[in-house]
């Protein structure tokens, strides 16, 4: 059986009978650039080995949860944005997706395939930062700035159908906000066009670069037990060898429609995680290709006037649609009671809404299962072992948003 | 396992333990008591006759004034081989202690310790129970409903007073109104 680095480090410390020598703790973080956020961690060294680690979380807690309980649905939208910021969309869908499941509303086709591509482009946009700032942190910066320069093409195309460049707001309960500029299609090809150059380009400077191979490979292993202990999902199960993906299981806005592959490695370590989102970029790009093709005109919210405000046309015409907007803007849109949980697969794993409602127009309860808390978590298992160069490979080979673990 | 087969395999093991059953939107909601919460767990965590509910994919709690003053905490089950997911609840009274399940899933030791910030809910035998979003300081417990949120208001320019004073968020419109009234504002 083979034993990994770390595991071999923590031996040689108590065979040498070493650890009663002097322990140093060191604080690494909140305000370190390497820990993506404001992430501290308590290591207890032993020479260059970490003998013990504890990550301390709260330097970015908004108590988002709380303030939704007083904000009416439409209002939450700009709430729940802001907590994985790196992939608002996906924060959108799972809240529009919930209260739409205990609704029962139905969305429309276009708008479905429009959130797909939305979903994925911001898939791309976070995996592109992650592999950046990782590449960053074990000193390439070139790869650094071929990463910012595409996801900058992607906020590109956010800003023009919503005005927002990290957070497109375009979600509503029921569809979208509006409709996509015609030029959309045209810039979104284009894209396309020039991303596969980029990720071959990412592909040669990392996949078989020594430094790259010889920083991430058999590093922070993380294998299918632990996941199952410590409920760690996307990349990092990936990286486990387990197919675990939402967007298969349980599919939402259409993903059964789409062909594209769940790529799983099954070592478990920093390395096979890299290779999981390289890889997932491809898929997210096929999907997004897939996703014009089927793009055909339509409305792109329901027509149901309970939940989505009238036509800008029809207020000057209709008195009924002058109170429903009137209603919808001041008290907004009242779910059954019911709670509900619903998820979907963020860039970081499964993001899950638990929407508790009490019949009112606001939400009793919202509570936001995200995924990156758990590989916050995880971090304490798998560090001790680890020299404190490889801590920094370890912290990113997870991916953490603290945006997203504090909440 | 099927949820529907393992709820029959749970009661035929435990007889009558359930204190409340539901089904809604095709998701199963089990209500258990406190003293056979961890028995309950460990049996569905189980592979062979439990259902195999192996990962506890959320924990979590919801809280209640009415008709007591009580919180919710809820166990969101989750079966790896077949995708299948149970939900258990249990309700704690303020200020009550629950078990804890940390010797069955190690990952839950993070968030019994947000259940006990947040809502103020004790674990026993948890390994080290303390604040864990808040500041280690902190007074009160924050996602009770008879919390009140509060606005600060931002001083953008050095010495010039806001002209709007703090005060407490109202809650226009809500229908269900139980705790508007009353909410004094947290001294600093």
């Amino acid at each position: 059986m083979t034993i990994s680095k770390a595991a071999q480090n923590l031996i040689n410390i108590q065979s040498s009978g070493d650890i009663s020598g002097e322990i140093m703790e060191l604080n690494l973080g909140p305000q370190h650039p390497s820990t993506h956020g404001v992430l501290r961690l308590k290591l207890h060294l032993n020479g260059e080995v970490v003998i013990s680690a504890e990550p301390v979380i709260g330097y970015l807690h908004t108590g988002i949860e709380k303030e939704c309980e007083t904000r009416t649905y439409h209002q939450i939208f700009t709430l729940v944005d802001r907590l994985d910021y790196l992939s608002g969309p996906a924060e959108e869908e799972v809240f529009a997706g919930t209260v739409e499941r205990l609704m029962n509303i139905t969305v429309p086709e276009r708008a479905q395939t429009i959130r797909v591509i939305l979903l994925e482009l911001s898939r791309i946009s976070s995996h592109l930062i992650w592999v950046g700032t990782s590449a960053l942190e074990l000193n390439m910066s070139s790869v650094f700035m071929y990463c910012f320069a595409e996801r900058e093409k992607i906020l590109d195309l956010f800003e023009e159908i919503s005005g927002a460049r990290m957070f497109p707001s375009l979600w509503r309960i029921g569809g979208l906000a509006r409709d996509l500029n015609p030029d959309f299609e045209e810039h979104l090809k284009d894209f396309l066009r020039d991303f596969p150059k980029l990720w071959k380009d990412l592909d040669d400077l990392l996949t078989d670069n020594y430094v790259w191979n010889t920083r991430l490979k058999d590093v922070a292993i993380i294998d299918e037990e632990l996941c199952k202990q410590y409920m760690c999902t996307g990349p990092v199960i990936r990286g486990a060898g387990v197919p675990y993906d939402i967007r298969k299981i349980y599919p939402y806005s259409g993903y059964e429609n789409y062909q594209f592959d769940v790529p799983t490695y099954p070592e478990g370590d920093a390395y096979a995680r890299y290779m999981v989102r390289m890889e997932e970029m491809q898929q997210s790009a096929s999907i997004v290709q897939q996703g014009l093709a089927r793009l055909k005109p339509g409305p792109v919210i329901t027509d149901d006037r309970k939940v989505a405000l009238p036509p800008r046309r029809e207020l000057a015409r209709s008195m009924e649609a002058v109170i429903h907007q009137f209603k919808l803007v001041s008290e907004g849109l009242h779910p059954p009671v019911g709670e509900i949980y619903h998820c979907v697969e963020s860039a970081r794993g499964e993001l899950g809404n638990y929407l508790v409602s009490d019949g009112s127009n606001k939400p009793q309860r919202l509570r936001v299962r995200s995924p990156s808390f758990s590989h916050v978590e995880v971090l304490k298992k798998i560090l001790p072992g680890h020299i404190l160069s490889d801590v920094v490979v370890a912290i990113a080979s997870v991916d953490p948003i603290l945006g997203d673990v504090d909440r | 396992m099927k949820t529907i087969e393992a709820v029959k395999s749970l009661k035929a093991k435990f007889g009558d333990v359930l204190v409340s059953e539901l089904l809604f939107m095709g998701e199963t909601t089990l209500e258990v008591a406190k003293d056979n919460l961890k028995a309950i767990l460990g049996f569905l965590k189980k592979n062979a006759d439990g259902g195999g509910f192996e990962v506890l994919m959320d924990l979590t709690g919801v809280d209640y004034l009415e008709p007591t003053k009580r919180t919710k905490v809820v166990y969101w089950l989750h079966n790896p081989e077949n995708y299948e997911r149970i939900r258990i609840v249990i309700f704690a009274a303020r200020g009550e202690s629950l078990p804890t399940v940390t010797d069955l899933w190690e990952g839950a030791d993070w968030f019994e310790r947000e259940l006990y910030d947040l809502f103020g809910i004790g674990f026993d035998g948890h390994p080290d129970l303390k604040r864990i979003l808040m500041p280690d300081d902190w007074v009160g417990h924050p996602l009770l409903r008879d919390y009140a949120l509060t606005e600060e208001p931002v001083e953008f320019k050095h010495g010039v007073k806001p002209k709007v004073p703090s005060q407490i968020i109202p809650h226009v419109g809500r229908v269900i109104t139980s705790w508007d009234s009353g909410v004094t504002r947290r001294s600093p």
